[in-house]
């Protein structure tokens, strides 16, 4: 599994526990609607840390973020942006891991 | 329907609770990586993952007002980044962004806010985000998993 993919499991059983939140968000103001995000990943934190069990109720196919699915002008703008010293890095791991694989 | 008034009354409590619990990472190698012969020391820098990622939002006030949250996967959104560590707890979070602002600005405007790595660390994150020193990237048109590019000879 790619080191990665947490991120997109993580994501993916947050929104699956607060599932509930799509429709109870409509008549409050923009302001509360973002708060309510920040709310609800300290609550999910806070399930992770004391009763993580809390938080199984996922699987995996419901995963919407698991998709390899880039936005070509997000690629883009992250290609111009990219630093030269962390080209270089990537490519120094990139060897390592290859020379140790083979 | 939702008791709002239970929001409103819960919500203070919880984002001071978010202050709490929603932290960066202390600058130590994590023990998930330490421990993976396939991950050390390759990722031994690596301090959390990043994404991008839609939630729904509900805008009031017509078309033009609506627009710009109109995401590309269809509904109105916001783009919300959010870092985690390798527990799975959220590290991170930046809401708020309209669903068609590009990933690229959203992380630029969590620098502007706060977030950061520790000199010499990193977070992993995809393609929709630029390879720098704050967050590693994999290469774009390159098969993954090494096990892949030995089956057609290349180099990674």
């Amino acid at each position: 599994m790619a080191l990665r993919n947490i991120v997109e499991r993580t994501i993916g059983v947050f929104k699956h526990r607060f599932r509930f939140f799509e429709a109870g968000r409509r008549n409050l103001p923009l302001r509360t609607q973002i708060e309510v995000v920040y709310a609800l990943t300290a609550v999910y934190n806070f399930i992770n840390m004391y009763n993580p069990d809390d938080l199984d109720s996922f699987q995996e196919g419901e995963n919407e973020d698991i998709d390899e699915d880039i936005d070509e002008e997000d690629a883009r703008l992250a290609e111009e942006g990219s630093d030269v010293g962390m080209n270089q890095r990537r490519d120094e791991i990139a060897r390592l891991m290859w020379e140790s694989y083979c | 329907m939702l008791p709002y008034r239970a929001v409103y009354e819960v919500l203070p409590g919880l984002l001071k609770l978010y202050k709490e619990v929603v932290r960066l990472p202390k600058n130590v190698t994590l023990e998930e990586i330490a421990e993976d012969p396939k991950r050390y020391p390759f990722f031994a820098d690596c301090i959390g993952a990043l994404d991008g990622t839609y939630l729904p939002i509900s805008i009031k006030g017509g078309y033009t007002k609506q627009a710009p949250w109109r995401g590309r996967k269809g509904g109105l959104t916001q783009n919300v980044l959010m870092a985690v560590d390798f527990q799975m707890n959220f590290m991170y979070v930046l809401a708020g962004w309209e669903g068609t602002a590009h990933d690229s600005r959203v992380i630029n405007s969590a620098k502007v806010k706060g977030f950061e790595a520790l000199p010499g660390k990193y977070y992993v994150a995809d393609a929709g985000y630029s390879n720098t020193p704050m967050t590693l990237t994999p290469y774009r048109g390159v098969r993954y998993h090494l096990r892949e590019q030995a089956q057609v000879n290349m180099r990674p």
